[in-house]
């Protein structure tokens, strides 16, 4: 009987050891693993500049350009001087 | 015996003590018992005799445990690995019932197939005896099955005894996300360890993290769903009336019986107390940032250990919510029970060292290897 007691203790020994050794690694695998493939956060949307589609941008301009020169902005011309 | 099968049955019915399994296995048991209807799991040519096979060649609980892994969220794990030693701490209640068993005269193999059930994993456990001690397969089953469904009862006491009011408030840090990249490559990295490490537990580890890489990789929806539904409750049903029909009178009315029962229960004690003493330890080492309460989800029961830790740490905080933080250890302790089953196997299994003679032998190898380190020094 004695003898049994004092194999299962040293059973018991060596499994919580074993079971502590292959835990142990999976976590330093873990740890590892994810330093080298990190969580990343879904990048946010993009909005376009000023608003939907832009549109609130340009017409923000628009009515600016419309104060400063009196006439309401129209189609780019270029005149040639001289 | 048709008394206790329906006494199963009625825990099952009215008690709803796991009903899934302990409904099937006391009508097993029911069905073998009955005279004349070769429904015993050793009458030859009976049904149950052939359900019984995928017990007797170990089919039955790797395939459960395929479905387990289905099943399985590793995330809260993957968030905060030092959970694993908390899966880990938890198996020392499987080896303090094992010398408990050999101090009340089983042999070492049948102690360790008794032991087991401290682990709280029906699967392992069967798998086990049935490796180990395959004459005690009924009551271990039966008292494996019993105690999970009574983890509420058996768990709160213990983790109040042993914690004390302020470490059962402390609050613990969101877990982290974890990347999809780490969830895939996590079950085959377990499996390539532990299999390397541990060969006796490649068939629980190695379906456990199949069915998980079926749940995680995104591309095997329909693998997944049947191996989480259909497969598991299939084999479940085949597994359990396998367990029923082999209790049979002779193996089962027996004194041994009564005292793996007792000792099921103090494996479960034990291994909660492992855990929570882990938690207590890493709740110091960490500064306060770990609850000891889920140390007790080490045991495997799925996920009812957690929802005791989540429902103990509310009585004494309403804010506080442990479940995903108790997720980890809960986790932990299905691989760890797995792990210590290989650890068994590898000792007591067909390539045994403890053979007749093994505490001398061991204890004569211990002694050469000390020797051949300071001569080889």
């Amino acid at each position: 009987m004695f003898d049994l007691i004092w194999a299962s203790l040293i059973v018991t020994f060596i499994s919580m050891i074993v079971i502590f050794i292959v835990l142990g690694v999976l976590y330093f695998l873990i740890v590892v693993l994810d330093r080298l493939l990190p969580h990343r956060a879904p990048a946010p949307e993009q909005k376009p500049a000023g608003g939907q589609n832009g549109r609130e941008l340009t017409a923000v301009i628009g009515s600016a350009i419309q104060t400063y020169t009196g006439r309401k902005p129209g189609k780019l011309t270029i005149t040639p001087r001289g | 015996m048709i008394l206790i099968s329906l006494g199963l049955l009625y825990l099952a019915i009215e008690k709803g003590f796991e009903p899934l399994l302990l409904l099937p296995i006391g009508f097993g048991c029911l069905m073998a018992n009955l005279p004349l209807a070769m429904m015993g799991s050793g009458d030859e040519g009976g049904l149950l005799y052939y359900f019984y096979q995928g017990v007797r060649h170990e089919i039955w609980p790797p395939l459960i445990f395929l479905g387990v892994g289905a099943l399985t969220d590793f995330g809260p794990l993957l968030a905060n690995p030092m959970t694993l030693l908390l899966g880990a701490a938890a198996q020392i209640g499987v080896y303090i019932t094992l010398v408990s068993a050999v101090a009340l005269g089983f042999s070492l193999k049948q102690a360790a197939a008794i032991g087991i059930i401290g682990g709280a994993d029906g699967p392992t456990a069967i798998f086990l005896t049935n490796k180990l001690a395959p004459e005690l397969l009924g009551p271990i089953a039966v008292a494996a099955y019993s105690y999970m469904s009574l983890v509420p009862i058996i768990q709160p006491p213990i983790m109040r005894w042993l914690t004390t009011e302020k470490e059962r408030k402390v609050r613990m840090e969101q877990l982290k996300p974890v990347s999809r990249e780490l969830r895939i490559i996590f079950p085959i990295a377990v499996t390539i360890v532990c299999v390397l490490l541990l060969p006796a537990a490649g068939a629980l580890i190695g379906m456990l993290m199949l069915g998980n890489l079926f749940r995680e990789c995104g591309v095997t929806k329909r693998l997944h769903d049947t191996s989480e539904t259909h497969l598991i409750n299939t084999v479940t049903i085949f597994l359990a009336l396998s367990v029923g029909s082999s209790m049979s009178a002779d193996n089962f009315l027996r004194l041994e019986t009564l005292k793996i029962i007792c000792l099921g229960l103090f494996a479960f004690g034990a291994a909660t107390a492992g855990g929570v003493l882990l938690g207590k330890l890493l709740n110091v080492v960490t500064g306060g940032k770990v609850n000891p309460l889920i140390g007790s989800a080490g045991v495997s029961a799925v996920p009812m250990a957690a929802r005791v830790s989540q429902k103990v740490g509310q009585e004494y905080d309403p804010h506080n919510y442990l479940l995903m933080h108790a997720m980890g250890p809960n986790v932990a302790g299905v691989i760890g029970t797995a792990v210590a089953a290989g650890c068994m196997l590898a000792l007591f299994g067909e390539s045994a060292v403890m053979t007749p003679g093994h505490a001398e032998l061991m204890i004569g190898k211990g002694a050469d290897f000390v020797r051949s380190i300071f001569i080889w020094g």
